[in-house]
């Protein structure tokens, strides 16, 4: 069976190999017919890939010891969701993952450009194949899922961190995004190497792009919600490398998204789209690296590891070539116009990549600091959350202020009046909005100010658009309200989609800010009848409840919660002790409330006169951020989404588009 | 959406200069937040095993070893106390820390934690114990797959 497997992913790769020759001597005008068969292998591919993947499945199900993958990730007592999930908890399985998903959205993202882009669709095959080929590279020599060894009685089970179910989701939806965005990657290369360096790439890439971000995010949120309800420490959101690898190739992402706009409409900044596409992609190249290679714990871990020279290599092949690649289009990617105004929209989208850029940029410095100083001195340096919040704060602030006035600004050059008229509601929106939480007290945190009058003033633009939109319907075609507003949207899904996300964002940023900024915090040690308090709640402890379950002794502090004076009821933060892996685990307790947020309870330990340390938080507002994922997606789907007459139009203004040289 | 990007060969000179310079201006604004943050602030700890933190005595850093033993309760106010051991090597130092403790937290587990060496024990900074993940996926390296 293991031979099977292993010959099915040799036999892939070869064939990766061959289709990237045949697809370069399609390219290069020799015969158009190894196109074709370029495209059948990597059908092949595909193929050959869903028989390794159905030989390692049936391997996991089956309990096959002596697959060395299998023992290490799995046991006979693991329950049969989680046999599943620990595909991705190895990492030769995870790497199988993206190889599927790889040559899976190869067929996908070809077959959906076919027609827009023919003439770029051998130089696409061929830079999909050499990807392909590199993790086929991987899975077959340095962390081939088909290694034997003796069988094993039984497993050494799957580390109880991903016995969880949001690990059948965020890691997946993470890898849909890291790998959906060697789709627009190899769309750009493909366009530099065919010499078509119009917006036709970038138009065909857009839903491409937008999906693999998509998933991206909410990849992170899961995991986010995972880490505050299950890691119970008490936030969401720790600075974590594993956190961060998902958060560069997002941010770049969302640069890329807003600025190919500028192509779009203006032919700009050509040169500064495929630059940040191959970044997105290289970090997300880099993230699955920093999570795979050891490189984290140490410089000196890395160097143990094969898998790391790999990639390595592999990321100085990718960043080497696309730059290369720029240089030699740099001719064919002059820009068809120039900026005028910084009071343009196509100005406030370059500031917009600016500042993502360089909120990126300090991620990644604040990753490879560790690296960096280990490897310039002998000790190893390693920056903390204070250095990500200050970024966050100092680059995120104008970013948010900028998602404002970006909608709102004409294109080319906007006069002063139109400012004046445009920005008057929402400008009054935010003072007001300030000024109301400095009354309320909420002047304790300055950011946290800012933050949440710039949200008002972003809300009251987008409502208006919105409320422009739909009694200009009303008015000129003479729609009732309800279908007015509808008719709006599902006319310019992009448009208004992208506002939805755009609310998205504003309502994570509320949460955030409420989660975070104005967060109280109390911890006590309790003795019974005591009472600790945390914002307008008060926590009287009344004892320790002790329960048994399957595999765990289980001690609950039992806390009577009260609220200015009014019972909300017992909260019961425990502590769990695993008797066979001799972990304890916290199991938090948390009380939410839509209107006042979230009480978040620990119970941190037991002593030996029955006393419990309590550590209690209260988040107000927090829970938006949970909710903002549904508008985030809600926004993302209305811009994939299929649109039959966007798809006229664009096929439209291409048939009559001149071809580069002929202009 | 309609027009079709072609460029017009009188470029108003005056305001396209204009730009470049604001565009400049912001990127090196943002770089010099960079370069005055890094200057200022003091926002990186040394991340040290035992053997490396007898010269940081008195100074706030970070630790990582394994834990070797422990006993004692984070939540008394004596303290968990425990002993961390270098992975490669046998120096130790003795640790009292309280606060949180992670769920994965147990004799052998790698941990990383800040605090001040002083007169040969380590006196952690409450709530920042952290466990590294033990390596169930590389062979030879250790990875901190999901933090924990």
């Amino acid at each position: 069976m293991a031979l099977i497997g292993q010959g099915a992913l040799i036999l892939a790769l070869l064939i990766a190999v061959y289709a990237a020759g045949a697809s370069l001597w399609a390219a290069t005008g020799h015969d158009r017919r190894f196109l074709v068969s370029a495209r059948h292998a990597l059908w092949g591919i595909f193929a050959l890939v869903l028989v390794a993947d159905f030989i390692f499945l049936y391997a996991l199900f089956t309990h096959d010891f002596s697959f060395k993958v299998v023992a290490d990730t799995s046991s006979r007592s693991l329950p049969t969701v989680y046999l599943i999930t620990a595909w991705w908890g190895s990492q030769a399985g995870s790497l199988l993952l993206w190889a599927t998903i790889l040559s899976a959205f190869s067929l996908l993202g070809l077959r959906s450009t076919r027609n827009v882009l023919g003439e770029l669709q051998p130089w696409m095959v061929m830079v999909l194949s050499i990807i392909l080929g590199f993790f086929l590279l991987l899975l077959v020599v340095p962390a081939s899922p088909f290694v034997t060894q003796v069988a094993l009685p039984d497993g050494n089970g799957l580390n109880p961190s991903l016995q969880n179910p949001y690990m059948a989701l965020h890691p997946p939806s993470l890898y849909f995004g890291y790998v959906g965005l060697a789709i627009p990657f190899s769309l750009a290369m493909a366009a530099m190497l065919a010499g078509r360096t119009d917006a036709r790439w970038v138009v065909a890439s857009r839903r491409w792009t937008l999906a693999a971000w998509g998933f991206l995010g909410i990849g992170m949120l899961l995991g986010s919600h995972w880490a505050y309800t299950e890691v119970g420490w008490g936030g969401f959101w720790a600075w974590d490398p594993v956190e961060n690898a998902a958060l560069m190739p997002w941010l770049v992402a969302t640069a890329f998204l807003h600025s190919v706009m500028v192509q779009e409409r203006k032919g700009m900044l050509k040169v500064w789209n495929i630059a940040l596409i191959a970044g997105a992609f290289a970090l997300s190249i880099f993230g699955t690296f920093l999570t795979r290679s050891g490189i984290l714990s140490s410089i000196h871990a890395f160097v143990e590891t094969d898998i790391g020279w790999y990639f390595m290599v592999a990321l100085a092949v990718l960043i080497a070539g696309s730059f290369a690649l720029i240089l030699w289009r740099l001719p064919l990617l002059k820009a068809d116009q120039r900026m005028e105004s910084i009071v343009s929209r196509e100005a406030t989208f370059l500031f917009n990549n600016l500042l993502l850029v360089g909120l990126a940029f300090a991620v990644l410095w604040g990753v490879v600091f560790p690296l960096v100083t280990e490897a310039i001195g002998q000790v190893r340096e390693s920056v903390s959350t204070p250095f990500y919040e200050f970024f966050v704060i100092a680059f995120g602030l104008p970013l948010l202020l900028l998602m404002g006035i970006g909608p709102l600004i004409a294109w080319r050059r906007a006069s002063l009046r139109q400012i004046r008229t445009t920005f008057l509601w929402p400008l009054i929106g935010g003072l007001v909005t300030g000024v109301v939480m400095v009354g309320f007290g909420l002047d304790s945190s300055w950011p946290g100010v800012a933050a949440g009058s710039i949200c008002a003033f972003v809300t009251v633009t987008i409502i208006s658009e919105f409320a422009r939109g739909t009694a200009a319907r009303h008015r000129v075609a003479g729609e009732s309200w309800p279908i007015a507003f509808l008719h709006l949207i599902d006319r310019n899904r992009r448009r208004y989609g992208g506002y939805i996300v755009h609310l998205g964002v504003i309502m994570f940023v509320v949460g955030a800010v409420g989660a975070s900024a104005y967060q109280t915090e109390n911890q006590g040690l309790l003795k019974k009848g005591e009472s600790l308090t945390v914002g307008s709640n008060v926590l009287t402890f009344e004892g320790v409840e002790r329960a048994k379950g399957p595999n765990y002794t289980e001690r609950a502090a039992i806390l009577r919660v009260t609220s200015d004076g009014e019972e909300i009821g017992i909260l019961r933060p425990a502590q769990r002790a695993y008797i066979r892996e001799q972990t304890t685990s916290n199991e938090v307790a948390i009380n939410t409330t839509l209107t006042q947020g979230d009480l978040f309870i620990i119970l941190d330990g037991i002593s030996a006169d029955g006393a419990v340390r309590i550590k209690a938080f209260y988040k107000p507002v927090v829970g938006l951020l949970w909710l903002a994922g549904f508008l985030f997606a809600g926004g993302v789907i209305l811009c994939v989404w299929p649109d039959r007459r966007e798809r006229k139009r664009i096929a439209k203004r291409y048939s009559e588009e001149t071809l580069p040289g002929e202009s | 959406m309609s027009e079709t990007p072609t460029a017009t060969p009188e470029q108003p000179k005056q305001g396209f200069r204009h730009v470049r310079l604001v565009v400049a201006l912001v990127v090196a604004s943002l770089l010099g937040t960079f370069a005055v943050y890094t200057a200022f602030a003091d926002s990186s700890i040394p991340v040290l095993m035992v053997a490396q933190a007898q010269a940081y005595e008195g100074q706030t850093v970070r630790l990582e070893g394994k834990v070797t033993q422990s006993t004692g309760d984070a939540a008394d106010p004596n303290g968990l106390r425990f002993t961390v051991k270098d992975y490669k090597g046998s120096e130790t130092l003795p640790v009292i820390y309280n606060g949180a403790v992670p769920d994965a937290y147990k004799v052998g587990r790698d941990i990383v934690i800040d605090g001040t060496l002083k007169n040969g024990v380590f006196t952690a900074v409450p709530d920042t114990l952290v466990t590294k993940c033990p390596s169930k996926y590389t062979d030879k390296a250790t990875t901190s797959d999901t933090k924990s």
